[in-house]
Protein backbone atom coordinates (compact mmCIF):
# COMPACT_ATOMS: atom_id res chain seq x y z
CA UNK A 1 0.00 0.00 0.00
CA UNK A 2 1.61 3.17 -1.06
CA UNK A 3 1.89 5.96 1.98
CA UNK A 4 1.17 9.54 1.56
CA UNK A 5 4.18 11.62 2.06
CA UNK A 6 3.58 14.21 5.22
CA UNK A 7 3.17 17.08 3.23
CA UNK A 8 -0.03 15.47 1.67
CA UNK A 9 -1.32 14.40 4.27
CA UNK A 10 -0.63 17.88 6.22
CA UNK A 11 -2.16 19.90 3.59
CA UNK A 12 -5.05 17.56 3.67
CA UNK A 13 -5.81 18.55 7.01
CA UNK A 14 -5.50 22.29 6.29
CA UNK A 15 -8.68 21.51 3.58
CA UNK A 16 -10.67 19.78 6.20
CA UNK A 17 -9.80 22.30 8.78
CA UNK A 18 -10.78 25.46 5.93
CA UNK A 19 -13.92 23.24 5.13
CA UNK A 20 -14.91 22.83 8.84
CA UNK A 21 -14.64 26.80 9.43
CA UNK A 22 -16.40 27.44 6.16
CA UNK A 23 -19.56 25.06 6.74
CA UNK A 24 -19.88 26.69 10.71
CA UNK A 25 -19.51 30.28 8.85
CA UNK A 26 -21.95 29.43 6.42
CA UNK A 27 -24.31 27.51 9.65
CA UNK A 28 -24.17 30.84 11.54
CA UNK A 29 -25.01 33.22 8.51
CA UNK A 30 -28.01 30.52 7.66
CA UNK A 31 -29.15 30.93 11.39
CA UNK A 32 -29.14 34.51 12.36
CA UNK A 33 -31.14 34.26 8.72
CA UNK A 34 -33.73 32.09 9.70
CA UNK A 35 -34.29 32.55 13.28
CA UNK A 36 -34.08 36.98 12.47
CA UNK A 37 -31.21 37.71 14.90
CA UNK A 38 -28.45 40.48 13.86
CA UNK A 39 -24.90 40.30 14.52
CA UNK A 40 -25.64 43.08 16.92
CA UNK A 41 -28.27 41.86 18.82
CA UNK A 42 -25.89 38.46 19.51
CA UNK A 43 -22.88 41.36 20.22
CA UNK A 44 -25.53 43.21 22.76
CA UNK A 45 -27.03 40.01 24.28
CA UNK A 46 -23.27 38.64 25.13
CA UNK A 47 -22.09 42.21 26.14
CA UNK A 48 -24.75 42.27 28.26
CA UNK A 49 -24.41 39.24 29.98
CA UNK A 50 -20.33 40.06 30.47
CA UNK A 51 -21.22 43.51 31.50
CA UNK A 52 -23.40 46.41 31.59
CA UNK A 53 -25.16 46.93 28.58
CA UNK A 54 -23.16 49.14 26.24
CA UNK A 55 -24.89 52.22 25.20
CA UNK A 56 -24.99 51.47 21.59
CA UNK A 57 -27.06 48.22 22.92
CA UNK A 58 -29.79 50.72 24.34
CA UNK A 59 -31.54 51.93 21.29
CA UNK A 60 -31.69 51.03 17.92
CA UNK A 61 -32.54 54.57 16.85
CA UNK A 62 -33.22 57.97 19.24
CA UNK A 63 -34.37 60.85 17.69
CA UNK A 64 -34.56 64.77 19.60
CA UNK A 65 -35.84 66.39 16.45
CA UNK A 66 -33.05 68.51 16.53
CA UNK A 67 -33.27 68.49 12.55
CA UNK A 68 -34.88 66.10 10.23
CA UNK A 69 -31.65 64.83 8.23
CA UNK A 70 -32.22 60.97 8.91
CA UNK A 71 -35.63 61.34 7.98
CA UNK A 72 -36.95 60.23 4.31
CA UNK A 73 -39.93 62.78 3.89
CA UNK A 74 -42.21 61.55 1.14
CA UNK A 75 -44.62 64.24 1.37
CA UNK A 76 -46.05 66.57 3.80
CA UNK A 77 -46.00 69.63 5.48
CA UNK A 78 -43.00 68.46 8.26
CA UNK A 79 -41.09 70.68 9.93
CA UNK A 80 -39.05 71.53 13.29
CA UNK A 81 -41.10 73.68 16.12
CA UNK A 82 -39.29 74.71 19.35
CA UNK A 83 -37.71 71.68 19.06
CA UNK A 84 -40.24 69.50 18.03
CA UNK A 85 -41.65 67.81 15.07
CA UNK A 86 -45.29 69.02 13.81
CA UNK A 87 -46.73 68.19 10.83
CA UNK A 88 -50.61 68.25 9.33
CA UNK A 89 -52.61 70.42 7.26
CA UNK A 90 -52.92 67.73 4.52
CA UNK A 91 -51.43 63.93 3.74
CA UNK A 92 -47.73 63.73 5.22
CA UNK A 93 -45.56 60.68 5.05
CA UNK A 94 -42.34 60.33 6.59
CA UNK A 95 -39.68 57.39 7.40
CA UNK A 96 -36.43 56.24 8.86
CA UNK A 97 -35.10 53.31 7.25
CA UNK A 98 -34.44 49.90 9.83
CA UNK A 99 -33.95 46.50 8.74
CA UNK A 100 -35.05 45.02 11.96
CA UNK A 101 -37.75 43.18 12.86
CA UNK A 102 -38.82 42.98 16.61
CA UNK A 103 -38.71 46.57 18.30
CA UNK A 104 -40.79 49.11 20.74
CA UNK A 105 -41.39 52.42 19.52
CA UNK A 106 -41.27 54.68 22.02
CA UNK A 107 -42.50 58.64 21.87
CA UNK A 108 -42.15 61.13 24.93
CA UNK A 109 -44.78 63.26 23.19
CA UNK A 110 -47.32 63.32 20.55
CA UNK A 111 -50.07 66.27 20.98
CA UNK A 112 -52.69 66.39 18.17
CA UNK A 113 -53.63 69.79 18.33
CA UNK A 114 -56.56 69.71 15.96
CA UNK A 115 -58.25 67.11 13.58
CA UNK A 116 -58.86 63.37 12.49
CA UNK A 117 -55.41 61.97 14.06
CA UNK A 118 -51.90 60.77 13.15
CA UNK A 119 -50.01 57.32 12.21
CA UNK A 120 -46.77 55.83 13.58
CA UNK A 121 -45.53 53.49 10.85
CA UNK A 122 -43.84 50.35 11.78
CA UNK A 123 -41.73 47.88 9.76
CA UNK A 124 -42.23 50.31 6.91
CA UNK A 125 -40.43 49.22 3.42
CA UNK A 126 -40.38 51.03 -0.04
CA UNK A 127 -41.48 54.67 1.59
CA UNK A 128 -42.55 55.62 -2.17
CA UNK A 129 -45.16 53.23 -1.73
CA UNK A 130 -45.26 52.54 1.44
CA UNK A 131 -45.58 48.59 2.50
CA UNK A 132 -46.51 48.22 6.35
CA UNK A 133 -48.33 48.88 9.10
CA UNK A 134 -49.12 52.20 11.16
CA UNK A 135 -50.72 52.54 14.83
CA UNK A 136 -53.35 55.02 14.46
CA UNK A 137 -54.57 57.46 16.80
CA UNK A 138 -57.55 58.10 15.07
CA UNK A 139 -60.98 60.19 16.62
CA UNK A 140 -61.76 60.16 13.28
CA UNK A 141 -62.37 56.45 12.75
CA UNK A 142 -65.49 57.00 15.55
CA UNK A 143 -62.92 58.11 18.06
CA UNK A 144 -60.65 54.63 17.73
CA UNK A 145 -57.40 52.83 18.48
CA UNK A 146 -56.77 50.89 14.83
CA UNK A 147 -53.85 49.22 13.31
CA UNK A 148 -53.69 49.63 9.82
CA UNK A 149 -51.85 47.50 7.19
CA UNK A 150 -50.52 49.37 4.04
CA UNK A 151 -49.71 47.77 0.44
CA UNK A 152 -48.08 49.80 -2.02
CA UNK A 153 -48.99 52.95 -0.85
CA UNK A 154 -52.26 51.80 0.00
CA UNK A 155 -54.33 51.79 3.55
CA UNK A 156 -55.95 48.78 3.79
CA UNK A 157 -59.38 48.37 6.21
CA UNK A 158 -58.00 48.31 9.84
CA UNK A 159 -57.11 45.11 10.87
CA UNK A 160 -57.22 45.86 14.67
CA UNK A 161 -59.73 48.61 16.70
CA UNK A 162 -60.58 49.78 19.73
CA UNK A 163 -63.09 52.03 20.14
CA UNK A 164 -62.36 54.75 22.85
CA UNK A 165 -65.24 57.46 22.89
CA UNK A 166 -64.91 59.46 25.62
CA UNK A 167 -61.28 59.63 25.12
CA UNK A 168 -59.55 63.10 25.52
CA UNK A 169 -58.24 63.14 21.63
CA UNK A 170 -57.10 66.51 21.65
CA UNK A 171 -54.69 69.16 23.19
CA UNK A 172 -53.38 66.88 25.83
CA UNK A 173 -49.74 65.41 25.17
CA UNK A 174 -49.47 61.66 25.43
CA UNK A 175 -46.63 58.67 25.44
CA UNK A 176 -47.39 56.72 22.57
CA UNK A 177 -45.58 52.95 23.13
CA UNK A 178 -46.01 50.45 19.87
CA UNK A 179 -44.64 47.04 20.56
CA UNK A 180 -43.92 45.20 17.41
CA UNK A 181 -43.29 41.55 18.32
CA UNK A 182 -42.96 38.72 15.48
CA UNK A 183 -47.03 38.84 14.27
CA UNK A 184 -48.65 40.72 17.58
CA UNK A 185 -48.39 44.83 17.75
CA UNK A 186 -49.28 46.40 21.15
CA UNK A 187 -50.13 49.78 21.43
CA UNK A 188 -49.67 51.79 24.60
CA UNK A 189 -50.95 55.21 25.75
CA UNK A 190 -49.53 56.75 28.71
CA UNK A 191 -48.61 53.39 29.73
CA UNK A 192 -52.22 51.78 29.13
CA UNK A 193 -52.56 48.66 26.45
CA UNK A 194 -55.07 50.49 24.70
CA UNK A 195 -55.07 48.12 21.67
CA UNK A 196 -53.86 44.78 20.25
CA UNK A 197 -53.59 43.40 16.72
CA UNK A 198 -51.67 40.58 14.67
CA UNK A 199 -50.37 40.42 11.24
CA UNK A 200 -48.04 38.24 9.28
CA UNK A 201 -47.86 40.00 6.08
CA UNK A 202 -44.71 41.97 6.73
CA UNK A 203 -41.21 40.78 8.55
CA UNK A 204 -39.11 43.83 9.20
CA UNK A 205 -38.59 47.64 8.16
CA UNK A 206 -38.71 51.07 9.58
CA UNK A 207 -40.63 53.44 11.11
CA UNK A 208 -42.66 56.27 10.50
CA UNK A 209 -45.17 59.37 10.78
CA UNK A 210 -48.70 60.09 9.33
CA UNK A 211 -50.73 63.01 9.58
CA UNK A 212 -53.75 63.42 7.09
CA UNK A 213 -56.68 65.90 6.01
CA UNK A 214 -56.67 68.32 8.58
CA UNK A 215 -54.31 67.31 11.54
CA UNK A 216 -52.27 69.29 13.14
CA UNK A 217 -49.44 67.31 15.48
CA UNK A 218 -46.57 67.74 16.95
CA UNK A 219 -44.05 64.95 18.48
CA UNK A 220 -41.09 65.17 20.34
CA UNK A 221 -38.25 62.80 21.86
CA UNK A 222 -38.75 59.21 20.18
CA UNK A 223 -36.97 55.89 20.60
CA UNK A 224 -36.45 52.96 18.81
CA UNK A 225 -35.71 50.22 21.11
CA UNK A 226 -34.75 46.41 21.20
CA UNK A 227 -37.45 44.74 23.14
CA UNK A 228 -37.41 44.23 27.00
CA UNK B 1 17.86 5.19 23.52
CA UNK B 2 20.21 3.72 26.06
CA UNK B 3 21.52 0.19 25.10
CA UNK B 4 20.82 -1.64 27.92
CA UNK B 5 16.97 -0.52 26.92
CA UNK B 6 17.32 -1.46 23.47
CA UNK B 7 14.99 -4.54 22.29
CA UNK B 8 16.52 -7.93 22.46
CA UNK B 9 16.49 -10.03 19.09
CA UNK B 10 14.59 -12.41 20.60
CA UNK B 11 11.89 -10.04 20.38
CA UNK B 12 11.51 -10.03 16.81
CA UNK B 13 11.58 -13.91 16.78
CA UNK B 14 8.31 -14.14 14.80
CA UNK B 15 9.42 -11.03 12.98
CA UNK B 16 8.27 -7.27 12.93
CA UNK B 17 5.09 -6.33 14.96
CA UNK B 18 2.61 -4.71 13.22
CA UNK B 19 3.21 -1.11 13.35
CA UNK B 20 0.25 0.96 15.82
CA UNK B 21 -1.74 3.26 13.04
CA UNK B 22 -0.62 6.24 12.53
CA UNK B 23 -1.88 8.65 14.83
CA UNK B 24 -3.23 11.21 11.68
CA UNK B 25 -5.89 8.23 10.71
CA UNK B 26 -7.99 8.33 13.65
CA UNK B 27 -7.90 12.13 13.96
CA UNK B 28 -8.91 12.33 10.38
CA UNK B 29 -11.58 9.97 10.65
CA UNK B 30 -12.89 12.35 13.45
CA UNK B 31 -12.91 15.66 11.13
CA UNK B 32 -14.69 13.91 7.86
CA UNK B 33 -17.63 12.64 11.11
CA UNK B 34 -18.01 16.67 12.16
CA UNK B 35 -17.92 17.85 8.53
CA UNK B 36 -20.60 15.59 8.02
CA UNK B 37 -22.21 16.63 10.69
CA UNK B 38 -22.15 20.12 9.98
CA UNK B 39 -22.94 19.50 6.61
CA UNK B 40 -26.15 18.09 7.33
CA UNK B 41 -27.04 21.07 9.26
CA UNK B 42 -26.05 23.29 6.86
CA UNK B 43 -28.25 21.68 4.44
CA UNK B 44 -31.00 21.37 6.62
CA UNK B 45 -30.53 25.30 7.27
CA UNK B 46 -30.50 26.12 3.39
CA UNK B 47 -33.83 24.07 3.06
CA UNK B 48 -35.28 25.97 5.92
CA UNK B 49 -34.85 29.63 4.24
CA UNK B 50 -35.80 28.06 1.07
CA UNK B 51 -39.08 27.10 2.01
CA UNK B 52 -39.50 29.93 3.51
CA UNK B 53 -38.94 32.00 0.01
CA UNK B 54 -40.97 32.84 -2.40
CA UNK B 55 -38.88 30.63 -4.99
CA UNK B 56 -40.09 27.83 -2.42
CA UNK B 57 -43.95 28.00 -3.58
CA UNK B 58 -43.21 28.09 -7.32
CA UNK B 59 -42.13 24.65 -6.99
CA UNK B 60 -45.83 23.82 -5.93
CA UNK B 61 -47.10 25.82 -9.29
CA UNK B 62 -48.92 28.66 -10.39
CA UNK B 63 -52.38 29.20 -11.18
CA UNK B 64 -54.72 31.98 -12.76
CA UNK B 65 -57.05 34.44 -10.71
CA UNK B 66 -59.93 36.55 -12.48
CA UNK B 67 -62.39 39.09 -11.12
CA UNK B 68 -64.30 41.98 -11.11
CA UNK B 69 -64.06 45.35 -9.27
CA UNK B 70 -67.13 47.33 -8.34
CA UNK B 71 -67.40 50.37 -5.89
CA UNK B 72 -70.04 50.29 -3.15
CA UNK B 73 -72.61 50.95 -5.95
CA UNK B 74 -71.95 47.82 -7.88
CA UNK B 75 -70.24 49.98 -10.96
CA UNK B 76 -66.67 48.76 -12.47
CA UNK B 77 -64.08 50.35 -11.01
CA UNK B 78 -60.44 50.61 -12.22
CA UNK B 79 -58.34 49.53 -9.42
CA UNK B 80 -54.99 48.30 -8.39
CA UNK B 81 -54.74 44.23 -7.81
CA UNK B 82 -51.75 43.43 -5.76
CA UNK B 83 -50.99 39.40 -4.72
CA UNK B 84 -49.49 40.16 -1.30
CA UNK B 85 -45.90 39.11 -0.48
CA UNK B 86 -45.20 38.61 -4.63
CA UNK B 87 -43.94 41.32 -6.89
CA UNK B 88 -47.31 40.40 -9.01
CA UNK B 89 -49.85 43.58 -9.09
CA UNK B 90 -52.21 44.43 -12.43
CA UNK B 91 -54.67 46.51 -13.51
CA UNK B 92 -58.15 46.19 -13.73
CA UNK B 93 -60.11 47.13 -17.30
CA UNK B 94 -62.41 49.28 -17.87
CA UNK B 95 -65.28 47.11 -17.08
CA UNK B 96 -63.47 46.03 -13.56
CA UNK B 97 -62.30 42.78 -14.80
CA UNK B 98 -58.72 41.68 -13.86
CA UNK B 99 -56.79 38.58 -14.57
CA UNK B 100 -53.35 37.65 -12.30
CA UNK B 101 -51.16 35.03 -13.98
CA UNK B 102 -48.63 33.33 -12.41
CA UNK B 103 -49.79 33.77 -8.71
CA UNK B 104 -48.57 30.53 -6.38
CA UNK B 105 -50.73 27.56 -5.47
CA UNK B 106 -52.32 27.83 -1.85
CA UNK B 107 -54.03 30.22 0.06
CA UNK B 108 -53.33 33.91 -1.16
CA UNK B 109 -54.12 37.38 -0.42
CA UNK B 110 -55.40 39.51 -3.19
CA UNK B 111 -55.52 43.57 -2.36
CA UNK B 112 -57.61 45.76 -4.30
CA UNK B 113 -56.93 49.17 -4.49
CA UNK B 114 -58.32 52.55 -5.23
CA UNK B 115 -56.83 56.28 -4.87
CA UNK B 116 -55.28 54.96 -1.49
CA UNK B 117 -57.57 52.98 -0.05
CA UNK B 118 -57.77 48.80 -0.24
CA UNK B 119 -59.39 46.05 0.52
CA UNK B 120 -57.70 42.56 1.30
CA UNK B 121 -59.15 39.37 0.11
CA UNK B 122 -58.44 35.74 0.21
CA UNK B 123 -58.28 32.94 -2.22
CA UNK B 124 -57.20 29.38 -2.91
CA UNK B 125 -55.45 29.08 -6.06
CA UNK B 126 -55.08 25.80 -7.47
CA UNK B 127 -51.94 24.73 -9.25
CA UNK B 128 -52.67 24.89 -13.16
CA UNK B 129 -55.87 26.46 -12.86
CA UNK B 130 -58.12 29.02 -13.22
CA UNK B 131 -59.70 30.38 -10.00
CA UNK B 132 -62.92 33.36 -10.59
CA UNK B 133 -63.12 35.14 -7.47
CA UNK B 134 -66.33 36.58 -8.39
CA UNK B 135 -67.37 40.47 -7.68
CA UNK B 136 -64.46 42.17 -5.25
CA UNK B 137 -66.31 44.79 -3.88
CA UNK B 138 -64.52 48.14 -2.93
CA UNK B 139 -65.66 49.85 0.35
CA UNK B 140 -63.85 53.47 2.25
CA UNK B 141 -61.60 52.66 4.49
CA UNK B 142 -61.20 55.56 6.43
CA UNK B 143 -64.58 55.59 8.49
CA UNK B 144 -65.81 52.46 9.30
CA UNK B 145 -68.85 50.27 7.27
CA UNK B 146 -71.08 48.89 8.28
CA UNK B 147 -72.50 50.84 10.81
Amino acid sequence: MARRSPSIVYAQAHIEYVLILALMGGIVALSLATTGTSVRDIYCTVAGTLADQPASCMHYFVEDFSGLDAWTIVNGNWRIENGQLCGGGREGRMFIPLSYSNYAIRIRVALLQQGNGYGVYFRATNFDRVDGYTFQFDPGYASSFIFRKWVRGNELSPFAVARAPGFNWWGTSYQIAVLVNGNTFTAYVDGNQVLTGRDDTYTHGGVGFRTWDASQVCFDDLSIDPLP
Amino acid sequence: MPYEKSPSLEAYAEGLPPSPPPESSTRHRWLWVVILVLAAAFVGLVLINFMRSSSAELLVGTGTVTGRVVDEKNRPLEADIFVLRTSIEARSSEDGSFELQGVPAGQQAIVVAHQGAGREFSVVVVAGSRVDMGLLQLTATAVPQGE
